[in-house]
C-alpha cells in the first residue's frame, strides 16, 4: 500500500544523488571533439585549462567542501610535477606511470601535512600553508638537491610519440593526444569528486565545515576526515602538476611560486567555492585573464587583472557556478 | 518497543540498573566551578528532567556526557562502563545522542543531508568506496535515506526534506535537531532546552514528541528545560542543580515543593 507521500519520497530518494546526464553529456561530447576543430595552440591552452581545473577542484575539496584554507597548494603542484619529472628524467619511467605516482606522493605529503594542521583553525592554517608554499621553490633550488631537481635550471622531460596507430589512422597530433589524455583524467577525477561529495564521506566533510562540534557529536571522526581530505586534495593538485610537467616538457622552481597558490585560490572563488564543475571556469579564468591583462598593458597588467577580478566578484558574488544556478532558477520560474 | 526490551536486557550486565551514572563529577573553568561533585543515575527507559537557574551547569554537564568537555574529577558510566577515555565521535556509536541549546544544524546543507549525518555512525562506507561509488554503497545510502525520511515523518517534517536550513523557522530547526539526533538510534538522548523559543502549539507537540520518542524507540531521555510546565509534565524524575551542585533529586511533585529548589528559583542568591 504505497501512499502518495511514499511514492513522492521514493522519487526524491532516487533523484538526490544522480549525475545530471542530460547536461553533462553534451559538454563531454563538445569537450572531446574540440581539439579537432581548434588549432594546435588553442588545443594546448585548453589542455592547460583542464590541468588548472583539476588543481582547483583539489583545492575546492579542501576549502570549499571541508572548510580548511590553503595558500600553499603550489607546493603540491610542484611536488607532483617534480616527482613525475624526476621519474622520467633520472629513472626513464614511462610518463604514463609517472603521472599517477606524482599524485600518490602528493597524497602522502598532503596527509602528513594535514596531521599537524588539525590543530590549526582558519587563519592559522592559512599561514601554515602559506609557509609551505613560499618555501618550496627555494627547497627545489637548494644545492643539496641539485643533483635530483636540476637546481635553478630545472629538468627537461620529453613526451613520447603519439601511439602509431592513432597517428597513422586518424592523424592525431601530439597536442591533440595530450588534450585527450588530460580530458579523460579530468572527467575521471570530476566523477570521483562527485561521488565523494554525494556520499557519507562528503556529508561528513561538509558537516565539519559547517559546524565542527555538532559534526563530532554526530559521530564524525573529524581528524580522520580532515587529514584524508587534505591528502585527497593534494592528490588532485599533484596529478595536475605532474601532467603540467609532462605537457610543458619542463619543470623549474620558478613555475611554482606562491603566486600559483593565489591563482588557484582565485580560480576556486571565481569558479564557485563548493562547486565541482565551476573549477573548469576557474581554470579558464586564471589561464586567460592574466594573459589578457598583459596584452592590454604590460606595465599595468596586475592593476588591470585586479580590476577585472573585482568586477567579476561584483557580478558573480558566489562564483560562476552560483551565477549559472541563479539563472537556471530564474528561467525555470519564467517558464 | 522491541528495542526497549533490548535496552533493559543489556543493562542487566551492569551492577546497577542505571543506563547513565554520573559519579561525583566536578568541572572547573579557571576560577569558576561549573560543576561541583554532581552525582545521579538515569534508569533505563525513563524520562529524566534536569533543571536549574541560568549558569547552574546544565549544559556543562551535557558537554561532559558527550565528551566535549573533560571532567576534572569524578566518572561517568554509560551501560556500566566509563566513557571518559573515549573520543567525542565514539559517543554517537555507543548510543549517546544529543541536541544543542543553540541551534547547531549544518546551515549550508539540505534538511535531508542534515538528518542523514545524524545517522553517520549507523553506516560504515569509507572514503575509498565512496570515491569510487562501489555497488554496495547504493544500498547503504538508500537505506539511510529511507530512515531519514521516516524520521522526518515521525517529526511531521517530511515537507521540509529538500529545503535548506537557512530559511526554516526556529521551532522547525529545533525539531530537526531532535530528528537528527534520533537517526543514530540513541539509547540515551540528551536534549538541551528543546522548548526554548517555541510557541504554544509547538510546546504541546513537544511534550507529545518526547513521550513518543521514549515509547516508540525505547530511548531514555535526559531533558534540560527552563519551561517548568514541560519538565514537570513529562519527567518521571527531576534533578535540580544550582551553582554546579545538586540541590535535589526526585519525582516532579516533590521537586516542585522542595524548599531549596524554590529558593534557587526565587533568586535569593543563596551561597
Ligand atoms: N567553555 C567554558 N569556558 C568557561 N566557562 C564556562 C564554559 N562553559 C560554561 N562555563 C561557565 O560555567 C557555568 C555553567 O554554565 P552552563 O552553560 O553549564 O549553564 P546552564 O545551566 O546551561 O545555563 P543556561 O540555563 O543559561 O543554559 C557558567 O558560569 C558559565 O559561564
Ligand atoms: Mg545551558
Amino acid at each position: 500500500m504505497a501512499t502518495d507521500v511514499e511514492t513522492r519520497m521514493d522519487t526524491n530518494m532516487e533523484a538526490a544523488a544522480k549525475i545530471p546526464f542530460k547536461w553533462v553529456i553534451p559538454f563531454i561530447v563538445i569537450g572531446a571533439i574540440l581539439p579537432f576543430f581548434l588549432g594546435g595552440y588553442a588545443t594546448f591552452q585548453g589542455t592547460l585549462i583542464m590541468i588548472y581545473a583539476i588543481a582547483i577542484l583539489g583545492l575546492n575539496l579542501l576549502t570549499g567542501f571541508n572548510g580548511q584554507f590553503s595558500l600553499g597548494h603550489s607546493a603540491f603542484y610542484a611536488i607532483g610535477a617534480y616527482t613525475a619529472a624526476i621519474l622520467v628524467y633520472h629513472l626513464d619511467w614511462p610518463v604514463y606511470a609517472a603521472i599517477p605516482v606524482g599524485g600518490v606522493v602528493c597524497f602522502f605529503a598532503g596527509f602528513l601535512f594535514g596531521l599537524p594542521a588539525l590543530r590549526l583553525e582558519g587563519l592559522y592554517l592559512a599561514l601554515a600553508t602559506f609557509a609551505l608554499g613560499v618555501s618550496i621553490p627555494q627547497v627545489l633550488k637548494s644545492s643539496h638537491l641539485e643533483g635530483l631537481t636540476g637546481g635553478v635550471q630545472g629538468l627537461d622531460v620529453f613526451r613520447p610519440a603519439v601511439p602509431a596507430f592513432l597517428k597513422e589512422n586518424f592523424g592525431i597530433t601530439m597536442d591533440q593526444w595530450w588534450y585527450l589524455i588530460v580530458f579523460v583524467v579530468m572527467l575521471l577525477l570530476f566523477w570521483v569528486a562527485w561521488n565523494l561529495i554525494n556520499s557519507r564521506t562528503g556529508r561528513a566533510m561538509m558537516a565539519i565545515r559547517d559546524n565542527p562540534i555538532a559534526a563530532k557529536s554526530m559521530g564524525v571522526n573529524s581528524s580522520l576526515y580532515k587529514s584524508l581530505t587534505f591528502g585527497v586534495s593534494a592528490f588532485y593538485t599533484g596529478i595536475a602538476g605532474a601532467m603540467a610537467a609532462i605537457v610543458i616538457e619542463f619543470v623549474a622552481p620558478d613555475s611554482f611560486t606562491f603566486q600559483l597558490s593565489i591563482l588557484l585560490f582565485i580560480g576556486m572563488v571565481v569558479g564557485g567555492t563548493g562547486s565541482i564543475w565551476g573549477a573548469i571556469f576557474g581554470g579558464f579564468f586564471i589561464l586567460t585573464v592574466p594573459n589578457f591583462a598583459e596584452e592590454i598593458s604590460t606595465g599595468l597588467s596586475y592593476a588591470i587583472f585586479g580590476v577585472i577580478l573585482i568586477l567579476v566578484i561584483y557580478v558573480m558574488p558566489s562564483g560562476f557556478a552560483g551565477l549559472v544556478n541563479l539563472l537556471r532558477v530564474r528561467i525555470k520560474n519564467m517558464l | 518497543m522491541n528495542k526497549n526490551t533490548d535496552n533493559l536486557a543489556s543493562t542487566d550486565a551492569s551492577a546497577s540498573d542505571a543506563l547513565l551514572s554520573v559519579q561525583d563529577v566536578s568541572v572547573h573553568f579557571g576560577g569558576i566551578v561549573a560543576l561541583d561533585g554532581v552525582s545521579f543515575d538515569i534508569p533505563s527507559g525513563q524520562i529524566v528532567g534536569l533543571i536549574g537557574p541560568n549558569g547552574a551547569g546544565k549544559t556543562t554537564l551535557f558537554n561532559c556526557i558527550s565528551r566535549l568537555y573533560d571532567v576534572n574529577w569524578g566518572d561517568i558510566l554509560f551501560n556500566g562502563e566509563s566513557i571518559l577515555k573515549s573520543p567525542v565521535h565514539r559517543m554517537s556509536e555507543i548510543g549517546l545522542g544529543r541536541t544543542f541549546q543553540n541551534l547547531a544544524l549544518f546551515s549550508n546543507l539540505s534538511v535531508l543531508d542534515n538528518i542523514m549525518i545524524g545517522g553517520h555512525s549507523t553506516a560504515k562506507s569509507d572514503y575509498i568506496s565512496n570515491a569510487l561509488h562501489l555497488p554496495w554503497i547504493k544500498r547503504e545510502e538508500k537505506e539511510l535515506r529511507k530512515r531519514a525520511f521516516e524520521m522526518l515523518r515521525f517529526m511531521e517534517l517530511e515537507d521540509t526534506a529538500l529545503q535548506r536550513i537557512g530559511g526554516l523557522s526556529f521551532g522547525i530547526q529545533k525539531r530537526l535537531e531532535i530528528a537528527r539526533a534520533l537517526l543514530s538510534r540513541p539509547k540515551l538522548l540528551l536534549m538541551d532546552e528543546p522548548a526554548g523559543g517555541l510557541n504554544h502549539n509547538e510546546l504541546s507537540l513537544l511534550v507529545d514528541t518526547i513521550r513518543r520518542i521514549r515509547d516508540e524507540f525505547g530511548t531514555t531521555v535526559l531533558l534540560v528545560e527552563h519551561h517548568m510546565g514541560v519538565v514537570m509534565e513529562v519527567s518521571e524524575k527531576v534533578v535540580a542543580l544550582n551553582f554546579g551542585r545538586k540541590l535535589a533529586e526526585g519525582p516532579p511533585a516533590e521537586i516542585q515543593q522542595h524548599p531549596d529548589v524554590i529558593e534557587a528559583y526565587l533568586g535569593t542568591g543563596k551561597k
